[in-house]
């Protein structure tokens, strides 16, 4: 597993909201939001369903722009450059298999981490020859989180990622994070169970309704 | 560069395990020239006059039927958003898929259409006019077709708007396309309306690429 680059610590890297409000539709979602994120934090959203945290998550990828507000990146850099998401859906593409669709993102990517390796680590190389959609959703997690530890981004958008994960998958999930943050990460999770990350401070961010 | 060989790779990969557009439009092709000459009676005289002009639509309509190929799948699939967040431009995305769509969705028809021709009585002559302007024609349509998709990757029922929305921009390619294989038989390479049509091609290539990365960017990234 040499080729798989993760003892490097990143460079330092911070997000900022700026007193943001999002909206889907004519719905407000929730206003006036501001936070800093340095490396090595670990942010947990909270709140119910529909508050939300997963456009928090889009929001903060470039993916939806906030309704006032912004969301500021280092200079020379941008959400698309920076960040990974992992979300459903997650994007594995239908016909191919594990392994095709992981090397189809690290040549996109152009990373030099050995996609066997990755799967390796993640639990899937038995799986390596198998169609992407005949994954279960556990399995779907575990390759999303091959993407993001080939993607090498300093900021990574998690929602949900230990649903649908058995006892050992919730571990590895946690282990990884846990090294992604010691080495100056910034995780930003959106969840309804936050999990014990070992060595990491974590922040919480609840979001709640005003009305 | 190397972005658009991956994807292009990948959705050739694709194809061939799973089917899509290329399957779609060769037998819409075939069904449509077979209707046709059913149509027309069956009459060699009618059909070997009207032949360029049918091989022309049946191309046309095979192409636009499946615009909904080139980016809905992947939008649905989250796959677009993910190549978007790997740092591929919409520009380097809209590129691939419009190669790949020339690939998939244009070479098959193109492959048939000397078979379509002897089927309708055509001389040699003529289906070789007729090939030369169709694959002048080819890279305009699969360009407008990919438009199509782009805009409406987000939509799906969206096919009548599509087809609104294109065929304003497909006139001229149709008439001009015509007019060249016809040109071609008299005139050889000096025609005219083959400079034309090139010029058509050229225009709808520097208009259709960036118009379908722009509408992806506003699916992708919706205020």
């Amino acid at each position: 597993m040499t080729s798989v680059p993760d003892k490097k610590s990143m460079e330092p890297f911070e997000v900022s909201l700026h007193s943001i409000s999002l909206r889907r539709g004519e719905r407000v979602l929730f206003e006036n939001l501001s936070l800093k994120l340095r490396a090595a934090d670990l942010l947990y959203v909270l709140g119910e369903n529909g508050i939300g945290k997963t456009s928090l998550l889009l929001a903060m990828a470039g993916l939806l722009k906030p309704h006032e507000g912004q969301i500021s990146f280092p200079d020379a850099t941008t959400p698309a450059l920076s960040s990974s998401l992992m979300i459903q859906p997650d994007g594995a593409s239908r016909g191919l298999t594990v392994l095709e669709d992981l090397k189809f993102m690290s040549n996109l990517t152009a990373t030099s981490s050995d996609p066997n390796a990755l799967l390796k680590k993640v639990g899937l190389s038995d799986l390596a020859q198998s169609r992407t959609e005949t994954l279960s959703l556990g399995q779907r997690k575990r390759l999303s989180l091959a993407k993001l530890l080939l993607g090498q981004r300093p900021l990574w958008l998690l929602d949900e990622p230990f649903s649908a994960l058995d006892s050992e998958g919730r571990a590895l999930f946690a282990q990884e994070i846990a090294r992604y943050i010691g080495r100056g990460g910034i995780a930003v999770i959106a969840t309804h169970q936050p999990t014990e990350i070992p060595g990491s401070t974590n922040k919480i961010l609840r979001l709640k309704a005003d009305r | 560069m190397s972005a658009v060989l991956a994807i292009l790779k990948r959705d050739l990969r694709l194809a061939f395990r799973i089917g899509g557009s290329w399957i779609l439009g060769t037998v819409f092709m075939a069904v449509f020239v077979t209707l046709c000459a059913i149509a027309l009676g069956g009459q060699m005289t009618e059909l070997r006059r009207l032949a360029p002009a049918l091989l022309w639509l049946a191309i046309v309509f095979s192409m636009l039927l499946s615009f909904a190929t080139v980016f809905q799948a992947d939008f649905r699939q989250g796959t677009l958003t993910q190549i978007y967040l790997s740092g591929t431009s919409t520009l380097t995305l809209a590129l691939a898929k419009w190669a790949a769509f020339l690939c998939l969705g244009f070479l098959p028809l193109f492959l048939i259409t000397p078979i379509m021709g002897l089927i309708l009585g055509l001389s040699s002559e003529v289906i070789l006019a007729t090939l030369l302007a169709l694959a002048l024609a080819a890279p305009a349509l699969a360009a407008y077709v990919t438009l199509a998709g782009a805009i409406f990757c987000a939509r799906s029922g969206a096919g009548f708007l599509a087809v609104l929305l294109v065929t304003p921009f497909l006139v001229p390619l149709l008439i001009f396309g015509l007019e060249a294989s016809q040109g071609f038989g008299m005139a050889g390479w000096a025609a005219v309306e083959l400079r034309i049509l090139a010029g058509l091609t050229l225009l709808s290539i520097a208009v259709g690429i960036p118009a379908s990365a722009a509408a992806l960017r506003v699916n992708l990234e919706p205020s």
